[in-house]
């Protein structure tokens, strides 16, 4: 009975630490992004536009999407990296700043794991001619109308993507195609070619 | 900037991946077929040409003819057949022109091309297709170079104007590739070089003393040449082999080194360089090697002055490609009557990349001072860089291949500050004499932090005997477009690393807890 004692007692103590350590790493991990991001935005900030404007919030009515932006730079590999958040989208932030001349490029999930629901899961239902909006943090908004969509390969050359030589754009990109899991990757990627109105 | 380094072994399959991946598009201006417009020179409802001293080497198609015939080499006079399916071939030809998509825009208004700098550097266009809402000039006398092989569309809605003493320089183009298609009139201005054809039905007119080597296509509209005009319709269009346009290797990331950039290299020495009795004979002789780390296919050599070039030797493997080890000389003979300066240009491919070089030789009719000849050769010490590109240093060679030393050698940069304007005392002259003979090789290097694919023109000069030699060498830096980001389903490598430490934990109390069992008992 005393054995039985200390056993439960040291489960318990073994639980109450386990707790304490997912929501202290949590709490760290979360800190870590919020400070990336404000790190990101600072960057992104500071190099891309003279004034104290960041994008905050992208909306896409005619596929239901209404979402914050986080600012994504490159991965170990040289890829755009992407939102931290399924329903967050991210910004490629060392390339055009949205409304400037070039190609802003911007990326979301199309699925997430366990189901979750994510930003883009919808976004192979945009057509030409619908609109997206990109909000700043002093309640301006920019428009861009959809002009075309295309299916990249994963590993195709992207550089009509992220450059343009003339005109404002806005591109977005999110996985279509079958999933790979040996690569942990979807096949192709979606690509949304939008133009800035007016 | 520490955030952007790049793990090597992802980075070499991304690329690898991306070299071998198939969906790549490409987005290039192409030329249209110039059909039954092929052979003419000149194309019009009416022809005019008032005075003598006007050469036209190609068909002349006309409804109203001119008051002097030019001189010229011809098939077709007037408007017996071809004329009527040219003239529906050059509407055929305008319409696939106007339909390419721009690949640069111009801010509306009028553009002087010479000195525009919206476009990327001053006089210098690469393959593609510029719209200019507006009339286009080539202003000041000034010069634009058209720069690599492919095809150069130039549409404007206004008038096409060229001033007097202009020049269309051609560095690796074709004046087959080389498309010209305004809204209005054009006017080329006196004593001006011009390349390429031109469509225009609102008319074309020429200064006295042009030299263009094209095509006049105003089928339904005027032309109208002067005194000692020379149009010549190019020679190799039919011939021309497809030269692929550089693509960059597709996935992210780039990174330099692991593809090796294929760089070619021509030498041209004319003999003999100075005929002091007049007109005569002269031999160019060329020499091409392979000066980069990629053995190159597809291997063309034209020169403007000289049309038929011909292979001699060098092919050892006899594979058509150009080894690193090779060198393929060819020769070409003309018949030089004044003074003329030619240009050379090679043209090689190597995976999905061309390179070209040209070479200036002048030869000098009516003296015995022979002129100088200058060589220049680039090369950098990479070639692609990934996205954020990175510190390029390029190095200059400078030799003499001619039989007189220079002086006031000079060498500069269009992308690249700090080379000496003027070179004195320098390590490779030998005798110290500052000139550059023929024996000696002055090097140089140049630093330049690239962020963006870069295409920099080097510009070597020397002077001897009166004339001035200069020479070419062009060098691509290629900075790659990130790679796709993966935005499928996502692993939280903070969530794995948290359940290891967890799972260690776990292990660790356990073992305490069958430790402190063991001694109770």
């Amino acid at each position: 009975m005393k054995n039985l004692s200390n056993k439960h007692i040291l489960i318990g103590v073994s639980s109450i630490f386990f707790i304490l350590l997912f929501f202290v790493t949590s709490i760290l991990y979360k800190k870590n992004i919020d400070n990336n991001l404000l790190k990101n935005n600072q960057l992104a900030s500071s190099t891309n536009n003279t004034s104290d404007e960041v994008i905050t919030r992208i909306t896409i009515p005619s596929i239901n999407v209404d979402a914050p932006i986080e600012y994504v730079g490159l991965t170990k590999d040289g890829a755009m990296d992407t939102p931290k958040k399924p329903m967050s989208v991210g910004w490629f932030y060392p390339g055009t700043y949205p409304g400037e001349n070039g190609s802003s490029v911007l990326a979301g999930h199309r699925s997430w794991k366990g189901g979750v629901p994510a930003v883009f899961d919808n976004l192979d239902d945009i057509r030409k001619g619908d609109k997206i909006y990109i909000e700043n943090n002093k309640g301006q908004t920019i428009t861009f109308l959809v002009r075309e969509t295309r299916i990249y390969d994963k590993n195709a050359n992207a550089d009509d993507v992220f450059t343009s030589s003339s005109g404002v754009h806005l591109n977005l990109i999110t996985c279509v195609g079958y999933w790979d899991s040996a690569t942990n990757s979807s096949a192709d990627r979606l690509i949304v070619y939008a133009d800035m109105v007016n | 900037m520490k955030k952007l380094s790049f793990n090597k072994i992802g980075f070499i399959g991304i690329l690898l991946l991306g070299i071998f991946s198939i969906t790549t598009i490409i987005y290039a201006a192409t030329s249209p077929s110039a059909g039954n417009t092929a052979s003419y020179a000149v194309l019009s409802s009416t022809y005019t040409n008032t005075v003598p001293g006007t050469t036209i080497n190609g068909d002349i198609g006309f409804t109203t003819g001119p008051a002097v015939t030019p001189a010229g080499t011809r098939t077709y006079f007037g408007s017996g057949a071809p004329y009527s399916l040219a003239g529906t071939d050059q509407a055929t030809a305008l319409s696939a022109l106007n339909s390419e998509v721009c690949t640069f825009t111009f801010a509306p208004g009028a553009i002087d091309l010479a000195s525009d700098t919206t476009h990327g550097p001053i006089g210098v266009y690469t393959p593609g297709v510029y719209c200019i809402s507006g009339a286009a000039n080539i202003g000041g006398g000034g010069t634009i170079t058209l720069n690599g092989a492919g095809t150069y569309i130039f549409r404007m809605t206004g008038a096409l104007n060229t001033t007097p003493n202009s020049i269309v320089a051609l560095s690796g183009a074709s004046a087959c590739d080389v498309w010209w298609t305004p809204g209005q009139a054009t006017t080329l201005g006196a004593n001006s070089t011009f390349k390429g054809n031109n469509i225009d039905p609102s008319g074309i007119t020429l200064g006295s003393n042009v030299n263009w080597v094209g095509r006049a296509l105003a089928f339904g509209g005027t032309v109208t040449t002067a005194v000692d005009d020379v149009i010549t319709v190019p020679p190799t269009c039919s011939v021309s082999p497809y030269v692929p346009p550089p693509t960059p290797p597709a996935g992210g990331g780039g990174g330099g080194g692991l593809f090796k950039q294929p760089i070619i290299s021509i030498e041209k020495v004319p003999t003999p360089l100075a005929l002091p009795s007049g007109p005569g004979v002269v031999v160019y002789n060329y020499t091409v090697t392979n000066i980069g780390k990629s053995p190159m296919t597809h291997i063309q050599v034209t020169d403007d002055k000289c049309p038929v070039v011909t292979y001699v030797s060098g092919d050892i493997n006899n594979n058509k490609t150009l080894g690193l080890t090779e060198t393929w000389k060819y020769t070409c003979t003309t018949t030089i009557s004044q003074t003329t300066t030619n240009v050379v240009t090679a043209v090689g491919y190597a995976g999905g990349w061309n390179s070209f070089d040209t070479a200036n030789a002048t030869v000098v009719v009516g003296s015995a001072l022979p002129p100088p000849l200058i060589r220049v050769i680039k090369t950098s010490d990479k070639f692609l860089l990934p996205y954020g590109g990175d510190l390029v240093t390029y190095k200059y060679t400078i030799t003499n291949p001619g039989i007189v030393p220079m002086s006031n050698i000079s060498i500069t940069d269009d992308k690249c500050t700090g080379l000496p304007t003027q070179i004195t005392g320098h390590p490779g002259d030998l005798n110290q004499n500052n000139l550059l003979d023929v024996n000696e090789t002055f090097t140089f290097t140049c630093a330049s932090n690239i962020t963006s694919t870069t295409v920099n023109t080097a510009t070597a000069k020397g002077y001897a005997n009166g004339f001035t030699a200069i020479d070419y060498a062009v060098a691509t830096v290629v900075v790659s477009a990130p790679g796709l980001p993966n935005t499928g389903f996502g692993t939280d490598n903070n969530l794995i690393w948290l359940s290891i430490f967890s799972m260690s934990t776990m292990a660790i109390l356990a073992s305490v807890y069958r430790i402190k069992q063991r001694r109770k008992n």
